[in-house]
């Protein structure tokens, strides 16, 4: 797959990180905007920022999902408040470890939709732990169906990254052609 | 001048395979059948619930969801050095809600409505926490 790191100019990459990271903003406030569906439970982020985050990993490096990761918490705090950048930051710092986890233990390779689904899992099981803790409400059987929406938005997320792939791999190899 | 980059994205295949379909199926069913469980085969009872309104940790306030509506601002036993302003309302249909509430988030007032015991809503800037018991 023509998308190597390291095959881009520093350039190319402080270009894709910033728009990036534009898009990981959007997608969060559009995350965080959403209403709740079953009852008791509060709203919260259904994860679709990670399709930003899952990115990074795969033609960034980690080092750059775990800063996308942290500021579009941050931005989530100026748009929503402190709850919601508690939310955020401890669903996507732990979808991130995970993720990362998955990634490098496995000795063989591992399809985008299961990393992406489980990813989306402990992106909303980090958010009912955190605000189990910070609440001291006993909140967990919230996780059964906030697990499956991330469960089915990791899988969507995966089939949007899966078609974006062959457009990816033109952008990259046109873009080694010109900037070598 | 032809570099030997470690591509780190052939670490990942693009489609699934049997395996992990198998996982991802699994887990979806078992969250599906504990959603299930609890939302509609729990056994419930028959007399009319009560909500518990606790202000830090402490119950200032207990309403019975008994099909009268009402609508209060919450009254907290002693002033304290922040102000909360959240207004409750209870519901004909024996449900409690968060009608408009001086916090940033606002997550409290976006909570859907609560009736079942184990459900509660929360303000936590102004920690104000709402709880169904039996």
């Amino acid at each position: 797959m023509a998308n190597s790191p390291k095959s881009m100019s520093p350039l190319n990459r402080l270009v894709l990180r910033g728009v990036l990271l534009a898009l990981s903003f959007i997608l969060s406030a559009i995350d965080h905007s959403l209403p709740s569906f079953l009852p008791g439970v509060p709203p919260m982020s259904i994860g679709l920022a990670n399709l930003v985050v899952l990115f990074s990993l795969i033609f960034l490096n980690a080092k750059d999902a775990l800063i996308i990761t942290l500021a579009k918490s941050f931005f989530v705090f100026f748009l929503r408040g402190p709850i919601s950048f508690l939310l955020s930051l401890s669903g996507g710092l732990l979808a991130l470890l995970i993720e990362v986890l998955i990634w490098v233990l496995p000795k063989k390779k591992i399809s985008i939709y299961f990393l992406s689904a489980i990813g989306g899992i402990f992106h909303n099981v980090g958010q009912i732990l955190a605000y189990s803790f910070y609440a001291k409400l006993n909140v967990w059987v919230l996780m059964f169906p906030l697990a499956l929406v991330g469960l089915v938005t990791g899988i969507l997320i995966a089939f949007i990254l899966n078609l974006l792939t062959p457009l990816m791999d033109r952008w990259f190899k046109n873009r080694r052609k010109d900037f070598g | 001048m032809h570099q030997e980059n470690k591509d780190s994205s052939q670490h990942i295949t693009w489609k699934i395979n049997k395996k992990e379909a198998l996982i991802l199926g699994a887990i979806f069913l078992v969250l599906l059948g504990l959603i299930f469980w609890y939302y509609f085969l729990r056994p419930t009872t028959s007399h009319y619930k009560t909500a518990d309104i606790y202000y830090e940790n402490e119950l200032i306030e207990s309403v019975v969801l008994d099909g009268k509506e009402k609508t209060w601002t919450l009254e907290l036993p002693e002033n304290t050095h922040q102000t909360v302003d959240i207004e409750v309302h209870i519901r004909a249909d024996r449900k409690i809600e968060v009608l408009s509430s001086n916090c940033p988030d606002k997550i409290c007032v976006h909570t859907p409505a609560i009736s079942e015991p184990g459900q509660s809503i929360a303000c936590l800037p102004n920690h104000v926490i709402i709880k169904i018991e039996e």
